[in-house]
């Protein structure tokens, strides 16, 4: 190799190596935990904006595992951008709906928190 | 360039065609042509079904293999194309939906279907997940189409939260589908990873990841919290419609990956089918449990659905020819006695304002009728002989044992005994239970197209209950052109 | 293979940096008690996320995902605060529903995913010809052949969810001339009072963007 450089033999070089040598696994990584900081944002936001940006946060991470697993296998894969595509669209429409219900929500409720929306038990 | 059949995608143009004439023709001629609405609708959802009808025998796939055509599609579509005929028919009857609005709510109904329709039959997993989040997404319109009635509109909220967040999780199972095969066509992963040495437990998890979507379309356990509050909070049409042909739909398209996995899922098939029949076993006996507590008809045909969940899954377990027939079997008998039992509790509501079982007080002095019909329905949902509801659980448990899933059809069986006394308090409340005041009230008049409905959803009851031959022979004829 | 080229330190350096802010915005969107600023730091999360991208080689998904992510979906998240900002009570508690639970679940979760992620063989990536022009064609060739039909069923979802989303948010009916609705009086007894705040007309007015 042309112009590398060693850096601090002493400690394990493999593992340095695995970490700063950046696979598609690190992005793999990075989405899982994008992907777990959403969900537990469901479960403990009360207010439904708040649930609706954690659930972009795991649509999020899913477009981050399919555009580092598309790269993975070259450059000319097209799917995994096109999947991204049809998340991003079908992400929109649902956020889209979604406001619009819970707008309707705060109108005839002025409230919405998930935790006092029990006209109905869970 | 791309061969596409259109004759084989015709009954969904022609209910997305039909959907936006629809919304155009309340638009334009706004109130004058209000009356004609429904009508028409169900005209188009006819000739749909009939055009879909016409394809039968076909196995065949177009549009790059992302559209399936087999028998099974579509027997399950004329399903949900009958469903979304009757309760476009109960709509006519049912009074908190006024006048205002009538061509987008029926406009909307009509793209759900064709949404369900794609559903059924997708054979790769962008088109699945556009068709899933297509039907959630309309679906969490109609619920809260009530804006005003804040039950309405907090089901609406549930049922978003709830789908958005299963919609999320199955997502990231696709993804890591297409990771481990760099394909989306549910075919292409199946080659993909039996060829590659693919450690089963990352294909078990992804693949249990994804079925979380499809679970929640069909209420199952794991993803079941939303059903009770959106099946209370629903207009009673849509009420009955997700449970109806939304859960067809969503078992439509399980079956199918469940069967087309099913060589991938070989290598862990121990725990997958473990995993599955936790899933059955759970919603069983949740579903019958709780059902017992409930005192509003609404949630108890909800939980009623949760446990029908539960023994449809039997049959996709037991796989191959016998566990095929009971699982349509068992869908054609769902739809009948479930969109009866709406139909009355639509007409009741409509008459005396309530869903709760006091309202059901004396039914059988005010109006003997639709009692005897409740009777009816709610026998077959408890599996009682001369009723098609006796048939669907017998072919579930008969298909379990011959395979060997004994644990199975043991908690199946309890599960049905159990839920007897979920429907008998309802026949209790009818019959048994006295309550002057109630008599006095008046008891409303019951619009004909109703009638129509419940008479059709009777005689489905109980010729199949008599004669299931004919169902069974179509099942058959499923299994033998199932596309793949 | 203790080698290390200047240029994989360099993009490790803008993969963690960018990693990072994603990972970090992302807990402060879930943690801040003020949902104005949770929605702030989401779309920096949705920008660093387009970063990330960028260092995949998709120009074009980073493009997309700015457009829409942070240009619509986050403008109106924004709106539907700004909109339901009364009850943005900065004294409210805003995320102690079942905490524990949430946390607990979460973290199993996450555990249980790693282990799996890391099993999932990918190959290196592979040498790009840094030819953006070229994969922008293949994702719309794409999009009009194998996913044609997907395509084309977005669009009637789209139209549809506008359809529902006006239906739902728009103020009240119209009410000049119209017979009354004998069925609704059962319903307006539910009902509470009806605001007079400015309307959602912003959220109409967003939706046109898709």
């Amino acid at each position: 190799m042309i112009g590398s450089i060693n850096i601090l033999d002493i400690l394990k070089p493999e593992l340095i190596c695995a970490i700063v040598r950046v696979t598609p696994t690190h992005y793999l990584y990075v989405a899982g935990i994008v992907f777990c900081i959403g969900l537990m944002g469901v479960m403990i936001r009360r207010n439904a904006i708040a649930i609706l940006m954690s659930i972009e946060l795991m649509l999020n991470a899913v477009n981050i595992v399919l555009i580092a697993g598309g790269r993975a296998y070259g450059p000319k894969t097209y799917d995994a951008s096109s999947f991204v595509i049809f998340i991003i669209a079908v992400a929109a429409a649902e956020a889209i709906v979604g406001l619009a219900l819970i707008l309707a929500a705060y109108r005839h409720m002025k409230d919405i928190n998930i935790d006092d929306m029990s006209i109905m038990k869970w | 360039m791309v061969d596409i059949d259109f004759s084989l995608l015709l009954p969904e143009l022609i209910l997305i065609g039909g959907a936006f004439f629809i919304i155009a023709l309340d638009l334009i001629f706004r109130r004058r042509v209000t009356w004609l609405l429904l009508p028409v609708s169900v005209l188009i959802v006819a000739f749909a079904m009939y055009v879909a009808i016409d394809l039968a025998g076909t196995v065949a796939s177009t549009v790059m293999n992302t559209f399936v055509v087999d028998t099974f599609s579509i027997v399950m579509k004329v399903i949900i194309m009958l469903a979304t005929i009757f309760i476009l028919m109960l709509t006519d009857g049912y009074k908190p939906l006024g006048n205002a609005h009538q061509g987008e709510f029926v406009g909307l109904i009509l793209l759900a279907s064709s949404a369900m329709c794609f559903m059924v039959s997708a054979g790769d997993m962008v088109m699945l997940y556009v068709a899933i989040e297509f039907t959630s997404i309309i679906s969490y319109i109609l619920v809260g189409y009530l804006r005003r009635n804040p039950l309405s509109i907090e089901a609406g909220i549930k049922y978003f939260l709830f789908g958005a967040v299963s919609s999320a999780i199955m997502l990231f199972g696709m993804s890591l589908l297409y990771v481990l095969t760099a394909t989306t066509n549910l075919g292409g992963i199946v080659e993909g990873i039996m060829h590659g040495a693919v450690n089963p437990k990352i294909v078990l998890v992804s693949v249990s990841l994804f079925m979380v979507g499809l679970a929640f379309k069909m209420g199952a356990v794991p993803m079941h919290l939303w059903v009770p509050d959106v099946y209370q909070g629903a207009p009673t049409p849509i009420t009955a419609y997700i449970s109806v042909a939304s859960k067809t739909a969503g078992v439509a398209a399980f079956l199918r990956i469940a069967f087309w996995f099913a060589p991938m899922l070989d290598v862990a098939s121990g725990e997958w089918v473990n995993i599955l029949s936790f899933v059955s076993m759970a919603s069983m006996v949740l579903g019958t449990v709780i059902g017992i507590l409930q005192n509003n008809l609404k949630r108890l045909l909800a939980y009623s659905a949760i446990s029908h969940i539960g023994f449809i899954i039997i049959g996709v377990i037991v796989g191959q020819e016998v566990g095929m027939i009971a699982v349509v079997y068992y869908m054609v008998a769902y739809l009948f006695m479930t969109m009866g039992a709406f139909a009355i509790v639509i007409m009741v509501a409509d008459a005396t304002g309530g869903y709760e079982l006091n309202d059901y007080v004396m039914l059988s002095k005010r109006k003997p009728s639709l009692a005897l019909l409740m009777t009816i329905f709610l026998i077959s949902l408890a599996g009682i002989p001369p009723t098609v509801g006796f048939f669907a659980k017998f072919y579930v448990f008969a298909a379990a044992i011959k395979q060997g899933y004994i644990m199975l059809a043991i908690v199946g069986v309890l599960a049905s005994v159990v839920g007897l006394f979920m429907y008998a308090r309802v026949l209790k409340a009818m019959y048994l239970d006295k309550n002057d005041e109630i008599m006095k009230k008046p008891f409303g008049a019951i619009p004909p197209p109703s009638w129509a409905v419940v008479g059709l959803c009777l005689l489905g009851t109980l010729i199949f209950g008599v004669y299931p031959k004919p169902i069974v022979e179509i099942a058959r004829y499923c299994c033998n052109l199932f596309g793949g | 293979m203790t080698g290390l080229e200047t240029e994989e330190i360099l993009s490790a350096i803008v993969f963690y940096l960018l990693s990072g802010v994603v990972v970090g915005s992302s807990i402060l969107v879930i943690t801040l008690r003020n949902i104005f600023r949770s929605a702030l730091f989401l779309l920096l999360a949705f920008f660093a996320t387009a970063g990330l991208f960028i260092t995949l080689d998709a120009e074009f998904i980073a493009a997309v995902q700015v457009l829409i992510y942070v240009g619509a979906i986050g403008v109106l998240i924004l709106f539907a605060i700004m909109l339901t900002r009364r009850i943005q009570d900065p004294v409210a508690k805003s995320t102690t529903r079942s905490f524990i639970l949430g946390a607990f679940v979460s973290a199993a979760f996450l555990f249980f995913l790693i282990l799996i992620l890391g099993k999932i063989y990918l190959p290196p990536f592979p040498e790009t010809g840094a030819d953006t022009e070229g994969i922008t064609k293949g994702i719309g060739r794409m999009l009009l052949t194998y996913y044609l039909l997907p395509f084309e069923v977005v669009s009637v979802l789209l139209v549809g969810a506008l359809i529902g989303a006006v239906v739902i948010a728009r103020k009240e009916e119209a009410r000049g001339g119209e017979p009354p609705e004998v069925a609704l009086e059962r319903e307006r007894k539910d009902r509470e009072i009806t605001d007079s705040k400015p309307d959602g007309n912003g959220l109409e007015q967003n939706d046109r963007k898709h």
